[in-house]
């Protein structure tokens, strides 16, 4: 049940008077503060290989900065596993594909430590970075959660209506199947496949944002669930559960809270994301990171192509 | 405690009647002679003797007097007083009707209390303006708003426009205690906060207790208005209304056996859906409102009256096919007036009282409708006696059902949604009290009281367990068991002493203390800066408390010009107690374990009000400015083991931060001016500090998206709110003399100057981001405004 409907209830009332308008307004800044965004899943590398996981280590900027996040390239960053083993993350500068000079570059903007590695289920890890001024952050440790069930992947045609769906289309949806045994709490989102030029190979990509859910919330226990980008004719799709701890899937929900947050009267108080990256040696939660290491197992759907007859 | 209580009442009627052995009493009802209407607050002095008391709000009076011949004089302000020579020889009963002076609608006199009330009573820190004053005051749309006027008082303030509910000497808009014909109302606004759930046409006295709460009000923190509704024109049939822009209204009244049964009606609605129907956007979505309000009086005998009143009223919101919702209060009070003799007035009472609210997606795979509600069913007994001139008892003792229901979902028909219900919770509150006022001397004049208050949270209901010393969470739930019907699950008893005091420096200024303590056992859940219809109700039990609050408050109070202008200076200082407050993040719906979204809070409010008024005259009205803070501080719970505080128990690291109602400078100014017989002139200025608000402290991104980071709560305030409002009020001019139809027109522009007052501040992506491959990666604030513009009104109003 979203509030958000009061905040249309007020839209309708007063249309004729109500007004928006851009302000300037004296936000407070703070010293920039290390930001870290790392995710590992358990989820094996593709054609045998190891899987590569990325951390994005970067720096915070005053609200209204127009530059760019600053990227920290010179930290060392580690991963460690509950039996004791230790692996370096190294520096990497992915190449990108520029337009004006014709051929691909490589992009500072997009530098991250990488790992290649297959995780393994029921393992707990954590991260480990120390910054050139010698700081050192330390994350909570997280395991990978075992979990066995797969959701069940269809699409549906729908109509076009004010609430849910924009377009008329084909949606993909699907059936979370819970186990009984403990509360768990997921992240899903949805993969288009498309293949690349010549070679016949396929690649994927992330069609959508996060949808969450959780057996421990019993109102919507097993149901269909949408998402709400519709889909093409003739195009793959699956979908991709992640298991995560309950503290990642809070943040990541308080996330989406906040980034939708427009401080109205009928909204909460926005909140401080609490990160789960730890200064070593810190006095108090406000010399923590921000961002998030996430640990999750996956389970990844069958893949639906969309016909007509879906 | 409760025998205590009785024993001690029972002492001090013996004594009274010992010391009053060799007086009679006068005593009776007093009522205007052109409806029948009782009027509260009248004076029944007598010189002689330098003696006097005041109707209550049933218009009885009592005085007991020495055996005597005097000269009684009769008064209520605006009417034409009566003097009778009364010999006083044995008991009397004497009933009274005054006829009201030659006014017309516009009338100058703006007060239905005596002209030294506010030196003289022991009563401080309570607002009450005559209907006649509100009626004339600009309103947004034209709407006859009791809870917008009380926005203009000192000490009373709001969130901001379109919110509902208001906030009293910085406590949480939950915690004032509303009543309609003693009936407890959940929710006073329609609409989100537009209008009031009180039609003006139908209320004939109201007032609000900010401070000094007398003990027999009870169960909330911070205020207590009092609503009484008109008991019907008893003399004749009669009616008045009003057609505006956005809503009409019609209330009818009249006897039904003259001078002693007789009734009232009194409808109204809205019809904003109609306006919206103009934008084709908008043709299908509905916003309305409607109310009514019922009464009907019996005067069986001199000591019998029987009252039975309701009022029944809807919100509808429907948004398209999309979305629909319901919500609305319904009250019914049953009253008996009861003279055991002359000096002890009884009132006994039922009453019935509901709020509910549906929502619900008619149709689709994600179709359902919910529903919540709570209820409350109290009998009441409340004594006034009148022992002599220098002392007045109350005493009484009630209870309170109430049945909580916070929530069913039901799918409906082709939903995938499962049914899913939270445990209805069932309490009992009752209470004891007694308060006396006493005249020590001709200057010193004190009031004291307790209320002894119990309340018992009952099954059936699931409790779970969890570790001691910990954040409740579900996974540190310990166990759980199961409350069988009507089992007890927890008992709090309390008290709460009530002490005023008045010393009388001259016959024109006094000053005045008082301390109250009050407790409340049911809270509101809301996480939001202004209640919603969505909220729901909560007992206090194994894992909520019963909040408290110990309030003082100080004030000077000094009149001229022959009682013409009122000034007053008030200070008041608030302790809560056990307030609720809520984890970042919290998740309220059709949560089984509440409590695990729960934090503990303390609070503290302090101020300064001024207060000038002008009474009579051409020109009439009030300045009010506050000063004030409002603090909240959740302090968190320490792991024993680190030695830290659990990050999730904590706020703003267990200091104290800015309530979201708290309002620094508070500055109103209401003026009615009299420009001619048939013209007069209207307007409120409003200026106050913008609530506070949290800014983000930088941004990071995430994921690819941008994330603001945030810190401390509430550390910054909107923009600074100021106001104008103006209106017009136009007397038409009868054909005939005698003609009974009475009109007269008001217009009236709200936020003359357009000003555009922050509803809220939002920060959002620039649309210059996306300017192809690269996204940028600058925010913006942006500033939404409810009243953004001059909002012009135009009511028609009559009556016959």
């Amino acid at each position: 049940m979203n509030k958000n409907y009061i905040y249309i209830v007020l839209l309708c009332l007063p249309w004729f008077y109500a007004c928006e308008k851009q302000i300037t307004v004296d936000v407070p800044t703070t010293s920039p503060k290390l930001v870290v965004d790392g995710w590992f899943s358990a989820e094996p590398g593709e054609n045998g290989q190891e899987r590569t996981h990325m951390v994005r280590l970067t720096m915070s900027l005053p609200y209204f900065s127009s530059d760019k996040f600053p990227v920290v390239d010179k930290a060392i960053v580690e991963l460690k596993d509950d039996k004791g083993n230790t692996y370096n993350l190294k520096f990497d500068i992915p190449m990108e594909w520029d337009a004006n000079q014709n051929k691909e570059v490589p992009n500072p903007q997009k530098g991250r430590y990488i790992l290649k590695k297959n995780l393994e289920v029921g393992i707990s890890y954590k991260l480990c970075i120390a910054l050139e001024d010698e700081t050192k952050y330390e994350s909570e440790p997280q395991m990978v959660i075992p979990y066995n069930q797969t959701p069940r992947i269809f699409s549906e045609y729908k109509e076009a209506d004010d609430v849910s769906y924009d377009d008329d289309g084909y949606y993909i949806g699907f059936e979370p199947k819970f186990e009984k045994d403990q509360d768990y709490y997921f992240l899903w989102q949805l993969y288009r496949q498309d293949q690349t030029g010549d070679e016949d190979l396929t690649y994927s990509y992330a069609y959508s944002g996060y949808l969450f859910g959780s057996n421990a919330y019993t109102s919507v226990d097993e149901s269909q669930t949408y998402f709400d980008e519709a889909t093409h004719l003739g195009e793959s799709y699956f979908i991709k559960q992640y298991v995560v701890s309950k503290e990642i899937y809070d943040y990541m929900r308080l996330a989406e809270e906040q980034r939708d947050n427009e401080g109205t009267q009928f909204s909460p108080p926005p909140a401080p994301l609490r990160s789960n990256i730890k200064r070593i040696g810190g006095s108090n939660l406000d010399d923590d990171a921000l961002g998030l290491f996430v640990v999750s197992s996956v389970q990844k759907t069958e893949i639906i192509t969309i016909k007509e007859s879906n | 405690m409760y025998r205590g209580i009785l024993l001690w009442l029972i002492l001090i009627i013996q004594t009274s009647r010992i010391l009053a052995a060799e007086k009679h009493t006068i005593s009776g009802y007093v009522k205007d002679g052109a409806n029948g209407e009782a009027l509260i607050g009248a004076t029944i002095s007598i010189a002689e003797l330098s003696l006097g008391t005041v109707t209550n709000e049933y218009g009885f009076y009592s005085l007991s007097v020495t055996p005597g011949k005097y000269q009684v004089q009769f008064s209520f302000i605006g009417y034409t007083p009566v003097v009778k020579e009364l010999i006083l020889n044995e008991d009397r009963t004497f009933n009274i009707e005054l006829k009201s002076d030659d006014i017309q609608l516009n009338d100058v006199v703006v007060t239905a209390q005596k002209k030294d009330q506010n030196v003289k009573s022991i009563q401080m820190s309570v607002e009450k303006v005559p209907l006649p004053m509100v009626r004339k005051l600009p309103h947004f749309l034209g709407e006859v708003d009791i809870i917008k006027t009380l926005q203009m008082l000192p000490g009373v303030s709001t969130v901001g426009d379109g919110s509902s509910g208001f906030n009293v000497r910085g406590g949480g808009t939950d915690q004032n205690l509303i009543l309609l014909d003693e009936a407890p109302v959940y929710n006073s606004s329609h609409l989100f906060g537009f209008f009031s759930v009180f039609n003006g046409d139908a209320v004939k006295d109201f007032q609000l207790y900010k401070g000094g709460i007398p003990a027999q009000y009870g169960g909330r923190l911070s205020s207590v208005l009092d609503v009484r509704q008109k008991e019907g024109n008893s003399k004749r049939f009669s009616g008045s209304g009003g057609i505006g822009l956005v809503s009409s209204r019609l209330t009818l009244e009249g006897p039904i056996k003259k001078d002693k049964t007789s009734f009232m009606l009194s409808g109204r609605r809205s019809y904003a859906d109609v306006l919206l129907r103009i934008n084709p956007k908008m043709r299908d979505n509905i916003v309305y409102f409607y109310d009514l309000n019922a009464k009907i009086n019996h005067k069986f005998n001199d000591n019998n009256r029987l009252y039975i009143s309701g009022y029944f009223g809807n919100d509808v919101f429907k948004f398209g096919k999309q979305f629909d919702s319901h919500w609305g209060n319904k009250t019914a009070t049953v009253r008996w007036n009861h003279l055991f003799s002359k000096k002890l007035f009884s009132n006994f009472t039922g009453i019935y009282s509901n709020f509910d609210y549906s929502i619900s997606v008619p149709e689709g795979t994600m179709g359902f409708e919910w529903k919540s509600s709570i209820q409350n069913y109290n009998l009441k007994a409340d004594f006034s006696y009148f022992p002599n001139p220098d002392m007045k008892l109350k005493f009484g003792f009630g209870s309170i059902y109430y049945q909580f229901n916070p929530g069913k979902l039901n799918p409906v028909k082709n939903s995938v949604l499962k049914s899913s219900k939270l445990e209805k919770e069932n309490a009992l509150e009752s209470a004891a009290y007694f308060n006396m006022e006493q005249n020590l001397g001709p200057n010193l004049s004190v009031q004291y009281g307790l209320r002894a208050s119990n309340f018992t949270s009952l099954g059936e209901k699931t409790v779970y367990s969890y570790e001691t010393n910990k954040p409740k969470e579900k996974e540190s739930s310990i166990g759980s068991k199961k409350y069988e019907r009507n089992e007890i699950i927890e008992n709090y008893f309390g008290l709460e002493p009530r002490v005023a005091i008045k010393y009388s420096l001259s016959d024109v200024s006094s000053i005045k203390g008082s301390y109250n303590r009050t407790r409340q056992y049911i809270h509101r859940i809301s996480n939001t800066t202004a209640p919603t219809p969505l909220d729901i109700w909560v007992p206090a039990g194994k894992h909520i408390k019963p909040a408290k609050v110990d309030q003082f408050a100080l004030g000077y109070f000094r009149n001229f010009g022959n009682n013409t202008w009122e000034t007053s200076i008030e200070l008041f200082h608030k302790n809560f107690h056990d307030l609720v407050e809520y984890k970042y993040g919290a998740q309220l719906l059709l949560n089984s374990t509440l409590e695990t979204e729960l934090l503990t809070a303390k609070g503290r409010a302090y101020g300064l009000e001024l207060s000038i008024r002008k009474k009579e005259g051409r020109l009439t009205g009030w300045v009010a400015y506050t000063l004030s803070r409002s603090e909240k501080k959740v302090p968190g719970l320490m792991n024993a083991s680190s030695g830290e505080m659990y990050p999730s128990t904590q706020i703003n690291n267990g200091k104290y931060f800015p309530a979201d109602y708290d309002k620094t400078h508070d500055l109103k100014i209401v003026a009615n001016y009299e420009l001619s017989k048939r013209w007069s002139f209207a307007t409120n200025f409003i200026l106050m500090s913008g609530r506070p608000i949290t800014y983000p402290y930088g941004k990071y991104e995430l994921q690819g998206n941008t994330y603001a980071h945030y810190i401390n709560r509430n550390q910054h305030r909107l923009p600074t709110y100021h106001r104008l409002d103006i209106s017009f009020t136009y007397q038409c001019k009868k054909k005939k003399k005698d003609q009974r139809w009475q009109a007269s027109w008001n217009f009236g522009i709200t936020n003359l100057y357009s000003r555009h007052n922050a509803y809220s501040v939002y920060f959002k992506e620039s649309d210059d981001n996306w300017n192809g491959y690269n996204k940028g990666n600058k925010m913006e604030a942006w500033q939404f405004s409810i009243i953004g513009r001059p909002v012009p009104t135009i009511t028609y109003n009559f009556k016959f």
